[in-house]
């Protein structure tokens, strides 16, 4: 049993580490600049200057460990640079992307911007003396210039930027020279491109120092990051919010096989009589019935003061604070947990239930049955002690599946009851766009489905001597 | 009714004990009418009228629509501003049964107005039958144009999965472990010339605007396809030139199990709820094709389980005696065997999709750009108050729509399995 259970935590492990990393994938995958997004005021582009918001947005982005690149290895085109993922700014990382997939020429490219932030130094550092219609403009080209990703368009811009010059001889003597420099900057870049570099494909190595490795090595020692909300461990606030889904599948879980153990052997005895046919078709409703339907049409009828029915309220478990003695907090929850962990048995029961006639029809048929039966056996000892065994092992597979299924269907419940578990954590954490909580409850929803299959083969392995015997075997022989 | 009339075929006998079933009877009403109301609702409910007349000249704004819809026409001056088709004059005016369309908002009747309550009204001619919604929308209209797009979300989830576990699972099962061999030179080319052309799909260059969609063409074929069909050549040649060389087995089927495993390892649902949050605007569209990604995981696995059994048949060893190509024996042999459960799979996912939507909608994860059922429901999420009218009727619609399907399931499968 021991071997057995070692070599099943053994063919685990690869699939937890896959899952792991294409979960670290998925996470890359999140549209926008995580960084502007979690310190927009930080980041105001009014208030700091240039080169301040530059060193601010790195600073912010190392605190997430942003600052580093994704993988150990990127394959890109040989005209991108190495270090793209420094540039501050996905949008600007994003622009110059733009601009260099026409040009290829990295280094005139990198040429160029530098001389654009050199020209819009230099206006910045003019003497506040100097005040006139073609400065302001002069400033206004500039920023259209950063932002363009048609060359024509930064050829005309840069033109009429000299145009400006030549007319105020004031300007032209404190930036001319920066601005002939980006002039020229500009022509040259025109001048040489290099697009073949786009088709050559390279492989860029970045070292151990990346978002990969330090991601993965936290989610190894339980580190799952920090809510982009309110920067408390993702860790505890999923542990927190864990303990409600839980308690509803522990409720819910034992309830639906026991419905469904009566109900579906009573079918199976009485098969095709009036009884069986009538629970048939209301199974069969049911299961074709959407819970979520169900949940709103239950909570409208309970939660209807019009009606004299206001046994539960909308606002959930919200209502509970520190205060509230254990005596408030036990009726409360009562009251609030009945109707949710209802809906979570039903859908689960049905399927189980419909599973249950079909195998215990099957188990009645055998020839041990019959001889049971033959034996003079008391029809309940043969009905329980002899086919009902042997027809419970479907059951036990369908554990495997109902488990993460309840906790999937925990999202739908505790969303329209209000109850703070894993599933309102998961929408709202999505809906704030907290995406380390998000990827926490996917890293934990895998891992609970894993530990779940790992039990039902187990259960398999410990009812049913010949697993065992045949994963020995199979290992003596190899 | 177990008859069998081997003259007329297999699907002839399926199809016969399938009607004679109670749920075959189910689903074919409940199919008939979804369908009917899915392809009619733009003529039932439509805020255009089929038939109108302005200053003596006569319109068909209805009609007129679709093309206009698809730019192939554009309004007469005299129906312009083509909106508020509702507060027009009209010399003459044929509305549709329900003069609404299902994003048409009217800005008297505000806020959820429910069927028995005071509606702001011309006349029962338009009166909201199934009330309006928070924003003003009519509900009836709503939840008829909701069976057109029950119909869409089901097809595109259920393509994409078809598409993709057809692929995958087929491949898996029809090679089995052993059955992909290859040349050790051909895998060498493939190991090369396959992540060249992942490279150029990633970075197609020159994939910019002014290109277009036929640069985008000639540089998709020429850069991503092409080195797959420089690879399968070079291969081709390699394996004609050098017969002889060491062969290896390509575990296919581990493979594809080995990656299953880990999207299920994942619960359904919260990888499309997280999957749907990284897109950047969410469509219904775009949502049952991520629902129809994760589905063919299951369909995969079906497929595969299907083939691996047909693999073993004597008729597949016959055209393989026989020197049939895999392409062949394939679609000619081991595909035709596979329909039949593979159809019940089919509409089992239908209803599920159908399911994943509405709950996704009720959850505010769905997509706003249309108005389903999901929808309309979802707007009592946190509530305080219920409207009733919200709830009942696109939950009605979604039970029957979900019966017939399941239904549909249950009776081919017990249809098939009566051999």
């Amino acid at each position: 049993m021991l071997r057995y259970f070692l070599k099943r935590i053994l063919i685990m492990a690869p699939t937890l580490l896959t899952a792991l990393v294409f979960i670290f994938a998925l996470s890359r995958l999140v549209p926008g600049d995580l960084v502007v997004e979690q310190f927009e005021e930080e980041l105001d582009e009014s208030r700091l200057g240039e080169e301040e918001l530059l060193i601010t947005y790195q600073r912010k982005a190392a605190r997430l460990g942003l600052d580093k690149p994704v993988f150990y290895l990127s394959i890109q085109p040989a005209a991108y640079p190495d270090t793209l993922y420094k540039i501050p700014f996905r949008s600007r990382r994003e622009m110059l992307i733009k601009l260099l997939r026409q040009n290829g020429n990295w280094p005139a490219l990198e040429a160029y911007f530098t001389n654009i932030g050199l020209f819009k130094r230099a206006l910045q550092a003019l003497p506040d003396s100097i005040q006139s219609a073609s400065r302001s403009s002069l400033g206004q080209l500039i920023n259209d210039l950063q932002y363009t990703t048609d060359f024509s368009v930064a050829r005309v811009l840069v033109k009429r930027s000299s145009n400006l010059l030549q007319k105020d001889a004031v300007l032209q003597k404190a930036v001319g020279a920066t601005n002939a420099k980006l002039n020229q900057s500009l022509k040259y870049l025109i001048a040489h491109p290099q697009k073949g570099k786009l088709f050559l494909p390279s492989v860029v190595w970045h070292g151990f120092d990346n978002q990969f490795q330090h991601t993965l090595l936290g989610y190894f020692t339980g580190d799952l990051g920090v809510s982009f909300q309110d920067g408390r461990p993702v860790s505890g606030k999923i542990g927190r919010a864990l303990g409600w889904t839980l308690l509803l599948s522990f409720f819910a879980l034992p309830i639906a096989y026991l419905i469904a153990i009566f109900l579906g052997v009573k079918m199976a005895v009485k098969k095709d009589s009036r009884f069986d046919k009538r629970a048939n078709t209301v199974l069969f409703g049911l299961y074709a019935l959407p819970s979520f339907w169900v949940l709103l049409v239950l909570l409208y009828v309970f939660s209807n003061p019009d009606w004299g029915m206001n046994f539960i309220s909308i606002t959930g478990m919200m209502d509970l604070d520190e205060n509230s003695t254990w005596n408030e907090w036990l009726s409360m929850s009562t009251r609030q947990l009945v109707l949710p962990i209802l809906c979570l048995i039903y859908p689960a029961m049905t399927v189980l239930a419909r599973q249950m006639r079909s195998s215990m029809i099957q188990a009645l048929n055998q020839d041990f049955v019959r001889t049971a039966r033959a034996k003079g056996l008391p029809e309940k000892v043969v009905i329980w002690k002899h086919a009902f065994p042997n027809a419970a092992f479907p059951l036990i597979t369908f554990l495997g599946s109902l488990l993460p299924d309840m906790v999937a269907g925990s999202i739908l419940v505790e969303n329209i009851f209000n109850i703070p578990g894993m599933g309102q954590l998961l929408i709202d954490s999505i809906g704030t766009q907290d995406w380390p909580v998000v990827f926490g409850i996917i890293i934990l929803g895998a891992l609970l489905s894993m530990v779940s299959l790992l039990l039902v083969d187990l259960a398999y392995a410990w009812l049913d001597p010949r697993v065992r015997f045949n994963q020995d075997n199979s290992m003596a022989k190899a | 009714m177990k008859t069998k009339d081997t003259s007329r075929g297999y699907w002839y006998n399926v199809w016969q004990r399938f009607r004679v079933r109670r749920d075959g009877r189910l689903a074919i009403r409940g199919l008939q009418g979804f369908l009917l109301i899915a392809f009619l609702s733009p003529f039932l409910a439509n805020e255009r009228p089929f038939y109108a007349k302005v200053d003596g000249h006569s319109f068909f704004p209805l009609f007129q629509g679709f093309l206009v819809d698809a730019g192939l026409s554009s309004w007469n001056e005299r129906l312009i501003p083509a909106e508020d088709w509702l507060d027009k004059t009209y010399d003459k005016v044929l509305f549709t049964l329900i003069p609404y369309s299902p994003s048409s908002i009217d800005h008297k009747n505000l806020g959820a107005r429910g069927p028995f309550e005071r509606q702001r009204v011309k006349s029962w001619r338009y009166w909201h039958w199934m009330g309006t919604d928070k924003a003003g929308r009519d509900v009836a209209a709503g939840m008829l144009h909701g069976a057109l797009l029950a119909l869409w979300v089901g097809f595109i989830a259920v393509s994409v999965a078809l598409v993709l576990g057809l692929t995958f699972g087929g491949l898996a099962g029809y090679f089995g472990d052993t059955g992909f061999v290859l040349n050790r030179t051909t895998l060498f080319i493939y190991v090369f010339f396959l992540p060249l052309s992942l490279f150029y799909a990633a970075y197609l260059p020159g994939n910019d605007e002014d290109s277009g969609w036929f640069g985008l063409l000639i540089n998709f074929i020429g850069l991503v396809i092409g080195p797959l069909v420089v690879a399968y050549l070079l291969a081709a040649i390699c394996s004609r030139l050098f017969p002889h060389l060491k062969k290896i087995t390509f575990p296919l089927d581990t493979l594809l199990m080995r990656f299953l495993e880990i999207v299920d390892a994942i619960p359904s649902i919260i990888l499309v709820l997280a999957l749907i949050a990284t897109l950047q605007q969410p469509s219904v569209t775009y949502m049952m094709a991520i629902v129809g990604i994760i589905t063919s995981a299951s369909l995969a696995r079906f497929v595969r389980a299907e083939f691996l059994k047909v693999r073993k048949q004597t008729y597949m060893e016959a055209g393989r005696a026989l020197g049939f190509n895999h392409i062949r024996l394939i679609f000619r042999h081991a595909l035709p065997n596979a329909v039949g459960p593979l159809l019940v799979l089919l509409s089992f996912s239908v209803a599920a999709a159908i399911t994943t939507e509405s709950s996704l909608s009720l959850l505010g994860v769905g997509a706003a750009d249309k108005v389903t059922w999901g929808t309309i429901l979802g707007q009592l999420r946190g509530q305080q108050e219920i409207e009733w009218w919200l709830a009942i009727f696109p939950g009605i619609a979604i039970f029957f729509t979900v019966i017939t399907f399941k239904s549909l399931g249950e009776g081919l499968s017990e249809a098939l399995g009566e051999k």
